[in-house]
């Protein structure tokens, strides 16, 4: 133990008796020890300080944090069916910026909506731009969008968009707009107005056919193909930029390297984990995932005590140890999940030889953790 | 029960943003302080949050508290999801090296320099209230490797701060 380990002991009386007298007389004798206390002693409060500062810790504005979270943020309300994306924000943000500033600029006035895929509910008083078309909302409506076959997204893509982008890409979709209160007034290009009122449904699409209409300005038809085309180049190069970007978050699919020790390999990592739980009524295997290196078993606690978590952890560091050497490294994940049945408490365990691990196995075995446990159900908090 | 988590419970959605505008700097704070990705650890433990707000029983703890007590479990899974446990010592109630943490004058520098699991029982015992059985109970870990964090992060704490004083 440090000498600073005795303060801390000593400020908390974790200190035997005879330790803390000793402990005591070096404070009053050695000044370097005295201030060693004197700044350790300090340590509570000023650490207890720091909440003076919360209120500028930065956090993101209420509006934020994405529908599925709250299930609507701010006025004009929002409430989508698709899952946005909040993490990969930054990233994408950045080569957004970088990149594809040339792609459509949209005059903002407030407040106004970008929708993408999917159907949304909206409420209050504003514009939503769907493609080169835009819906005026005074009230409640449902709008689903659904993408023209010539769309150039992955629709099912979770990384969040420029505004920009998803109106490019979502140039030629088909509106279905439900006006619920109030009324809704479709504008799309060329067209007249269109007004909805409330309990009415209106259908509309594509909002711009790619064909030539009769009589149209071949000049702006090729300048049209060469915006478009334009556009084309860039998607594809975007679209290219989001699937490095989720393989930087997902991972890719790990091989079982060919000079894997056999305990590692399908059959005998299994083995070893139904082994290790014989006599142990509290444990079952839920599952062994062996659909890429390194396997993963999910083990099921029955137990249901405080150290439930430290009793997984426990068997599972010493299957490592017994079956695979205290080097090798060990993946424990314990999750306390709702499942359709109740409560499921389950530790996800994985281990590999020092030789095989790195930072891609190691983000690929945490996204299949994740989606393993996912897969069981939603976690407790 | 506070009126706006009664109505936040119910689903009201205003009283949910008034909730988030009320408790979010604090629960930020904590996860700028626990995390390398504060916002996504940030969005995730509201998503908790508001699907357990209807299971929340007032029992003389207040809503601060049982936030934080979601985000330390949340912060938690987080960490465990995304590390090989030997990188930092679980178990490690033995006697272990001495953290070593750059000499500064700046608490907040020193916080971030400690090992993951030992910043968050300093600074969810000493700025959030928690106490080390809450901690131990949350982190399913033994109340003596709870003990054992905190000496050692108030040790390599101490160290930092006082060697520049």
């Amino acid at each position: 133990m440090t000498l600073h380990e005795a303060l801390s002991r000593l400020l908390d009386g974790d200190l035997d008796p005879v330790a803390a007298d000793a402990l005591r007389t070096r404070i009053a004798t050695e000044p370097d020890v005295a201030r060693a206390w004197a700044t350790m002693s300090g340590l509570p409060a000023r650490i207890a300080g720091l909440s003076a500062f919360d209120s500028q810790s930065g956090a993101p504005p209420v509006g934020a944090l994405p529908g599925r979270v709250l299930a609507t943020s701010s006025s004009p309300q929002v409430s989508s069916a698709r899952r946005p994306a909040f993490r990969y924000v930054p990233a994408v943000a950045v080569a957004l910026a970088a990149g594809f500033a040339l792609f459509v600029i949209v005059p903002k006035p407030t407040p106004q909506i970008v929708l993408g895929a999917g159907t949304s509910e909206v409420s209050g008083d504003v514009d939503v731009l769907v493609g080169d078309a835009t819906i005026h909302v005074s009230g409640e409506s449902s709008i689903t969008v659904e993408p023209s076959p010539d769309h150039l997204r992955d629709a099912r893509s979770e990384v969040q968009m420029d505004k920009s982008y998803l109106l490019a890409a979502f140039v030629g979709a088909t509106l279905s707009l439900t006006v619920q209160a109030g009324t809704a007034v479709i504008q799309s290009p060329g067209k007249e107005p269109v007004t909805v009122t409330a309990g009415q449904t209106h259908r509309e699409g594509p909002a711009r056919p790619l064909t030539a209409a009769p009589g149209a300005d071949p000049g702006a038809d090729a300048a049209h193909i060469a915006d478009l085309e334009q556009q084309l180049t860039g998607l594809k190069l975007q679209h290219a930029m989001e699937v490095a970007q989720l393989n930087s978050v997902n991972g890719t699919p790990q091989d079982f390297p060919a000079d894997l020790p056999a305990g590692y390999k399908p059959a005998e990592f299994e083995k070893n984990i139904r082994d290790a739980i014989k006599g142990n009524p509290d444990v079952d295997v839920l599952s062994v995932n062996c659909d890429e290196y390194p396997c993963i078993a999910i083990l099921r606690s029955s137990y249901a005590g405080d150290d439930w978590g430290q009793k997984l952890t426990d068997l599972g560091t010493s299957i490592r140890d017994k079956d695979y050497g205290e080097n090798a490294g060990i993946h424990e994940d314990t999750e306390l999940l709702r499942g359709p049945d109740g409560d499921v408490r389950v530790m996800a365990f994985a281990t590999e030889p020092p030789v095989h691990q790195d930072e891609n196995v190691e983000i690929r075995r945490s996204s299949r953790v994740k989606g393993l446990l996912d897969g069981i159900g939603d976690a407790e908090p | 029960m506070d009126p706006v988590v009664t109505r936040a419970a119910a689903g009201d959605v205003q009283a949910q943003a008034a909730l988030v505008g009320r408790e979010g700097p604090r629960l930020y704070a904590l996860c700028r302080r626990l995390t390398d990705d504060p916002d996504d650890a940030y969005q995730e433990v509201w998503e908790r949050v508001f699907r357990a707000l209807p299971r929340y029983e007032v029992d003389g703890r207040p809503i601060s508290a049982w936030i934080a007590t979601i985000a330390h479990r949340h912060l938690v899974d987080r960490w465990r999801r995304g590390r090989v446990r030997e990188e930092v010592p679980f178990d490690d109630d033995v006697a272990g090296d001495v953290i070593v943490v750059p000499s500064t004058r700046d608490l907040d520098e020193a916080l971030a320099a400690l090992p993951e699991p030992h910043r968050r029982v300093v600074l969810l015992h000493h700025l959030h209230g928690f106490s080390l059985d809450e901690i131990a109970v949350n982190e399913s870990v033994a109340l003596g490797t709870v003990k054992s964090r905190l000496h050692r992060a108030r040790a390599a704490l101490a160290l930092a701060l006082g060697a520049t004083a």
